[in-house]
């Protein structure tokens, strides 16, 4: 037994599963406060240990590897969203479906998604106009700010992200048409002057 | 869809039963393996629960107070060679949530309990 400790995979295709289930524990652990990453590997390390022994003890490592594969891939949804539930713990972010926004912000995003909207529709509607690099950027640049408008209400600052970057396409592509872009930055910056504040990580484990 | 808040789902319901059951049998706390191997024991799945499942439910259930959770001495699991456990135990919160869950409970709380445990 030398170099061996209870509870080691008992055959090649055992070490190769608890491997697999190690590597993967390791990536969805990633980033995660270490106490937290720890007790989580700790967690599984014991588990795969007594599970070892477990089929020592009844004599049925046949089928352990095939055990260990089916238990690690059942469980890979319910690894994510513990995953997602500890960084949103952390952060202290709400869920997406607690994001709540006013009549009024609702009000501004809809009204300012229309007028993109009509914009967009009334670019490419213009008779006779030939523009067609300076209009795929554009439009790429209104759909981006279309876009924008619509990410603001679950994350607003992504949707301000997302929106700034289709101006600036718009503006680069079609300068004159500036006025226009303005109620952009004016709604999305409302919406995310508007965001909940995160409030300061807390790195407690289990 | 989000749950109920305070409500248990099958399998936290089945894994109070499985506390409720090794305690029964003289196991006040379970390290997860064994209950999963309990749960398996007591369960119509010949299959033990996955391990995202389980640990995902044992934290839910440690979060609301339904189980206390406690690590075992490094020192012990060293001396045995192998990687520490993690002990679970019901609580009397446990127990009453199992209660709540089901009206036709296999038993109450205070029929197989010698001591209170919380």
């Amino acid at each position: 037994m030398n170099g061996t400790r209870t509870g080691d995979p008992t055959s090649p295709a055992d070490g190769r599963a608890v491997a697999a289930i190690r590597a993967w524990v390791a990536v969805y652990t990633k980033g995660l406060p270490a106490p937290m990453a720890t007790d989580r590997q700790s967690l599984i390390d014991g588990d795969l240990s007594e599970e070892t022994q477990a089929a020592e003890w009844l004599g049925e490592t046949a089928g352990l590897a095939r055990q260990r594969w089916s238990r690690w891939l059942r469980g890979v949804p319910a690894d994510i969203t513990w995953r997602a539930e500890q960084q949103r713990r952390i952060t202290k972010r709400p869920r997406r479906t607690d994001m709540r926004i006013s009549k009024g912000q609702g009000a501004a995003i809809a009204i300012a998604a229309i007028y993109y909207t009509v914009l967009f529709v009334g670019l490419f509607a213009q008779p006779g106009f030939r523009e067609f690099t300076g209009m795929a950027v554009a439009s790429l640049g209104l759909g981006l700010c279309i876009a924008g408008l619509l990410l603001a209400i679950p994350r607003p600052r992504a949707g301000f992200i997302v929106g700034m970057i289709g101006t600036g396409l718009a503006f680069v592509s079609m300068w004159w048409l500036y006025p226009f872009y303005l109620p952009l930055p004016i709604v999305l910056g409302y919406r995310l002057a508007r965001e909940p504040k995160a409030a300061a990580p807390s790195p407690t484990g289990t | 869809m989000r749950r109920k808040t305070g409500s248990l789902v099958p399998l936290e319901v089945a894994i109070l039963d499985a506390l409720i059951e090794l305690r029964r049998h003289g196991q006040p706390e379970a390290h997860g393996f064994l209950i999963a191997s309990e749960l398996r024991s007591i369960g119509d799945d010949r299959r033990l629960t996955a391990y995202g499942t389980l640990y995902k439910a044992l934290d839910r259930l440690g979060e609301s107070g339904a189980i206390d959770r406690r690590w075992e001495d490094p020192e012990i699991a060293a001396s045995e060679g192998r990687p520490r456990r993690r002990y679970h135990r019901i609580t009397l919160a446990g127990e009453a949530a199992r209660a709540a869950a089901d009206p036709i409970a296999r038993r109450t709380p205070a029929a197989d309990r010698g001591v209170a445990t919380s």
